[in-house]
This record gives structure tokens, sequence and C-alpha cells, in this order.
């Protein structure tokens, strides 16, 4: 009879463990993200004089669920 | 110039304005920017330009020229100077600050577009030098272009 509360007293702990483990792995995976996405991350101009200005814009899409910040943009 | 959105909210749009001066620029040229985001699994994406700058006008080979050799028999020198514009232009003069050393003949190949400027040492001694020749023209983009002339003259 003990044996028989103690096995369904372990197997309680376990089961409280798994269930706080998938609900903590859940929240984990349903925290909002940012997710940045460009439809083209080249561009060719065409040929010009030497001295022009040239500017290109490229369009980003915020495809997550939290605001995406742009830190900084580098040059090599 | 660079020019960006700082934040974009879920679901927005936002943009990445890369600009070039191309004033410093030569023939093909590839631009790489990296941008930095607090995107957990892109932190930072690549973004190239491509593209090609041309002259106003070129010099060919080069606008550099070397006179070598033992003096009276020095090989004389030349290059090209090609109009790359659809309008024609006109060479208004060439200044030289080498007159003891050098001196300089222009040939029209094709008026208003391609020229032959040749190069001929006249040096009365064996020596080094260096100086310029400067050709002006009508061209408003490129009112001089600057030829570097180096002569190595060895004596007889």
């Amino acid at each position: 009879m003990i044996k028989n509360i103690i096995k369904l007293f372990i197997e309680l702990i376990f089961l409280i463990i798994i269930v706080l483990f998938g609900s903590l792995l859940f929240a984990e995976q349903s925290e909002s993200t940012p997710v940045i996405h460009f439809d083209q991350i080249t561009h060719t101009f065409s040929a010009v004089f030497e001295g022009e200005q040239l500017s290109h814009s490229f369009k980003l899409i915020n495809q997550g669920t939290a605001d995406l910040e742009i830190l900084d943009v580098t040059h090599s | 110039m660079t020019r960006y959105d700082r934040v974009i909210p879920p679901g927005g749009t936002g943009q990445i304005t890369l600009g070039i001066d191309t004033s410093r620029v030569r023939e093909e040229f590839h631009k790489k920017a990296i941008v930095w985001s607090n995107d957990p699994v892109r932190k930072s994406v690549a973004l190239y330009l491509m593209g090609e700058v041309k002259p106003h006008i070129s010099l060919v080979p080069g606008g550099y020229l070397a006179l070598q050799g033992v003096k009276g028999r020095v090989p004389g020198e030349k290059l090209e100077i090609i109009n790359n514009h659809k309008q024609p232009f006109k060479i208004t003069g060439v200044d030289n600050d080498l007159p003891d050393h050098i001196k300089w003949r222009l040939e029209e190949i094709k008026p208003g577009y391609a020229y032959t400027l040749a190069v001929e040492d006249i040096s009365k001694k064996a020596g080094e030098f260096s100086g310029h020749l400067i050709v002006r023209t009508d061209q408003p983009q490129k009112p001089e272009l600057v030829i570097i002339v180096n002569g190595y003259i060895k004596e007889n």
C-alpha cells in the first residue's frame, strides 16, 4: 500500500516537472521577436560619369511580432 | 551618405538609403554595407551596390609619360585624349612646366572627340626631371587634365 502511494507520488512529481518544462518552452516560443526581411539585397546602377551622386533605397519589412530596431549601418 | 529608419513596427516597412559620391570612384565598383538589427536570428544583413563610373575624358593608356634614353636619342611618347560624351569638346590650351626639357604636339584624330598628344625630350643635359602638362578643355565637367611627365636622360 505504502509502496503504491510512493510510486504514485513519484509519478505525480514527474508529471508536474513535464508540465512545468512544457509551459516554459511554450512561453519561450511564443515570445515576440522582430524578423528582418529584404526583398532585394543587391542593386546595380546604370553607368554614370564621374562626379555624379548615386543613391538607392533598399526596402525592408518587419515580419516579426516585436519592433525591429536598426542599430547601425556600417560600410566595408 | 546613409539614411535609415530606426524602428519598424511589426508588419511595417522601412528603408535603408545608401549613397555613393562617384568623384573618387573609377570604373566598376562594388560597395558593401552591413545592416545591424535586433533580429535575434539575423543580426546582420549585407547589402550590395554595384555600378560603373566613366571618366568624362579618358587618357589612354594613362595620365603618365616617361621619357627614357640617351641624350639626343630619347624615343618620344604619346597618349590619346578621348572624349566620352556625345557632345564634342575643344582643347583650348596646353601648359607645360618643363619648357627646357620637353616639347609637345597635339594632333586631331577625330575633331571634338579624339586627340593624340605627343611629347619629345629636348633636354640639353643628362639627368632626371619631373613635371606636368596641363591640357585645358572647354568641357565644364573636366576643364583640365593633368599629365605627369618624367624624364630619365643618360649621357652619351
